[in-house]
């Protein structure tokens, strides 16, 4: 198909691949650890999942990642189809001897890979926080005294609970999306809506 | 404007240049807007800052600004190069807006300006997508409750928020035929017209292009290249107390990176003593012509 393609690294990727197959396309990654591969006239670009929207938007024909890292990084992209995997939540956890409610989170510090919907969950509820980025691990920070409290992914709830953590308030549902450069929708109509059409169907 | 400050520079001088002369061919004039503006809820992006106790934008989008200072006596042919802020991301932007009494003369102009200056800038091969705002109003009349859940879907061209709503599954698909209505004509009189009137195949029809800009009012357009990730520009019809107004923005960092600089050969090379070959070079430029003084 002559496209080039950003998907994520990690625990999304087999998934991504698999329906990108059902899909018809099929793409044979190489099981070394090239980043770009040509893979059948198609260029593969495999990134960070947070970085994936950013490939989409700067000219990377079609891509797949969650729709947090979409949300947080407000990339200018269309996204035709959400797919049915990736499900999970972005939340709000605080230790367990402090589970207290979200309004009365006024001056706590808040760890979290998510800065931009951090701040605007709370800012939304008129409460004033300071929001530390971390990248990775975030529910270490309010064990070593430098959180009041957590925003990240929840898939099971087990992470939070070997961590002393408790779920206070969900942000949003998070699932995997078919996300496409607004360019190439245009360029690349009929082949991009023949994808999507049978993305649907996966 | 990132890292080589001055190649940076040197191509948007070009560019810009190669803009504003083929604007002024055109009859239009040059705005030039203050940089901080008092805040006005009607005016868009910009920086907002307070000084003194009173709030105001830097840089905000010059469209809204130059509406709010548009006065009686038609026609308006104005446009402006400045960079524009949202927040303290900047962009360097051209636009220009006519307002006249014939909306379609309006918008014919405005695109016949727009492919003038992209082929000023050698920029061939480009494209624009028309769309309609009023027919997705009134597609979506009966169901205007959802009016902002679908416009949310639709600038994402994102189906499955559609598939979620509360709303028959007729008009669902009906939804996503007319996001995916595109071609040289579409069966909606007014964009067919105008891309007829318009007469260059590089024009479609597309009724997926929908940026609900405030100001907006019918028809918007889009335009990119195939050799740009992001669109090039963008521009659309509004509706000033009565009065119809049509412009478009081009984004001159999006075009810089398509736009293949020529070595200039039209500069006389003076060179010499010291003093001749200045008097010469002045009665050259007061001739009209470009020096390029040798060292």
């Amino acid at each position: 198909m002559d496209l080039s393609i950003a998907l994520p690294k990690g625990r999304l990727l087999d998934k991504s691949l698999e329906y990108l197959r059902q899909a018809g396309l099929e793409l044979k990654v190489k099981k070394n650890r090239e980043l770009v591969q040509n893979i059948e006239g198609n260029k593969l670009v495999l990134s960070k999942p947070s970085d994936v929207p950013v490939y989409v938007e700067h000219g990377i024909d079609i891509g797949i990642a969650g729709s947090d890292v979409l949300e947080e990084r407000k990339s200018e992209v269309f996204v035709p189809v959400e797919l049915d995997f990736g499900k999970c939540r972005l939340s709000v956890a605080v230790s367990n001897e402090k589970n207290i409610d979200i309004q009365d989170f006024e001056g706590y510090t808040v760890a979290t890979e998510y800065p931009n919907l951090t701040s605007k969950f709370f800012e939304e509820r008129g409460i004033s926080v300071d929001t530390i980025r971390l990248d990775g691990s975030v529910e270490v920070a309010p064990r070593i005294g430098i959180a009041d409290a957590i925003v990240d992914i929840v898939e099971t709830g087990r992470t939070l609970e070997a961590n002393d953590l408790v779920e206070i308030e969900k942000i949003m549902d998070v699932s995997a999306l078919f996300m496409v450069n607004r360019i190439s929708q245009k360029v690349r109509f009929e082949e991009i809506n023949e994808l999507v059409e049978k993305l649907k169907e996966v | 404007m990132k890292k080589d400050i001055f190649s940076e520079s040197e191509r948007l001088d070009r560019i810009t240049s190669e803009v504003r002369e083929t604007l002024t061919s055109w009859g239009y004039e040059e705005v030039f807007l203050p940089s901080v503006v008092e805040h006005d809820d009607d005016l868009r992006k910009g920086l907002k800052i307070t000084y003194e106790n009173e709030f105001y934008s830097v840089r905000p989008d010059p469209t809204s600004q130059i509406a709010l200072n548009f006065k009686d006596g038609l026609p308006k042919r104005k446009f402006y190069i400045r960079e524009i802020l949202d927040g303290i991301e900047g962009t360097f932007q051209a636009g220009i807006e006519f307002l006249c009494d014939d909306p379609m003369r309006n918008k014919v102009e405005i695109l016949n300006i727009l492919i003038s200056v992209l082929e000023r800038l050698k920029i061939e091969d480009f494209y624009v997508d028309i769309g309609s705002l009023k027919i997705w109003k009134e597609t979506i009349e009966e169901i205007k409750e959802h009016r902002d859940d679908i416009f949310k879907a639709l600038k994402r061209r994102n189906l499955s928020l559609i598939d979620d709503l509360p709303i028959s599954s007729e008009k669902k698909e009906e939804l996503w035929d007319l996001l995916n209505l595109r071609g040289g004509k579409c069966g909606f009189d007014k964009i067919d017209r105008l891309i007829s009137l318009v007469d260059d195949d590089r024009f479609y029809a597309d009724l997926g292009t929908v940026r609900p800009l405030p100001y907006y009012d019918d028809i918007i357009f889009e335009i990119y290249s195939p050799r740009a990730g992001f669109p090039i520009g963008a521009g659309g019809e509004y509706n000033l107390d009565g009065t119809n107004g049509c412009g478009f923005a081009l984004d001159l960092e999006i075009i810089s990176r398509i736009y293949k600089m020529e070595e200039e050969d039209d500069f006389v090379v003076v060179g010499g003593n010291l003093k001749t070959s200045y008097r010469r070079a002045r009665e050259l430029v007061k001739d009209g012509k470009k020096v390029r003084m040798e060292i």
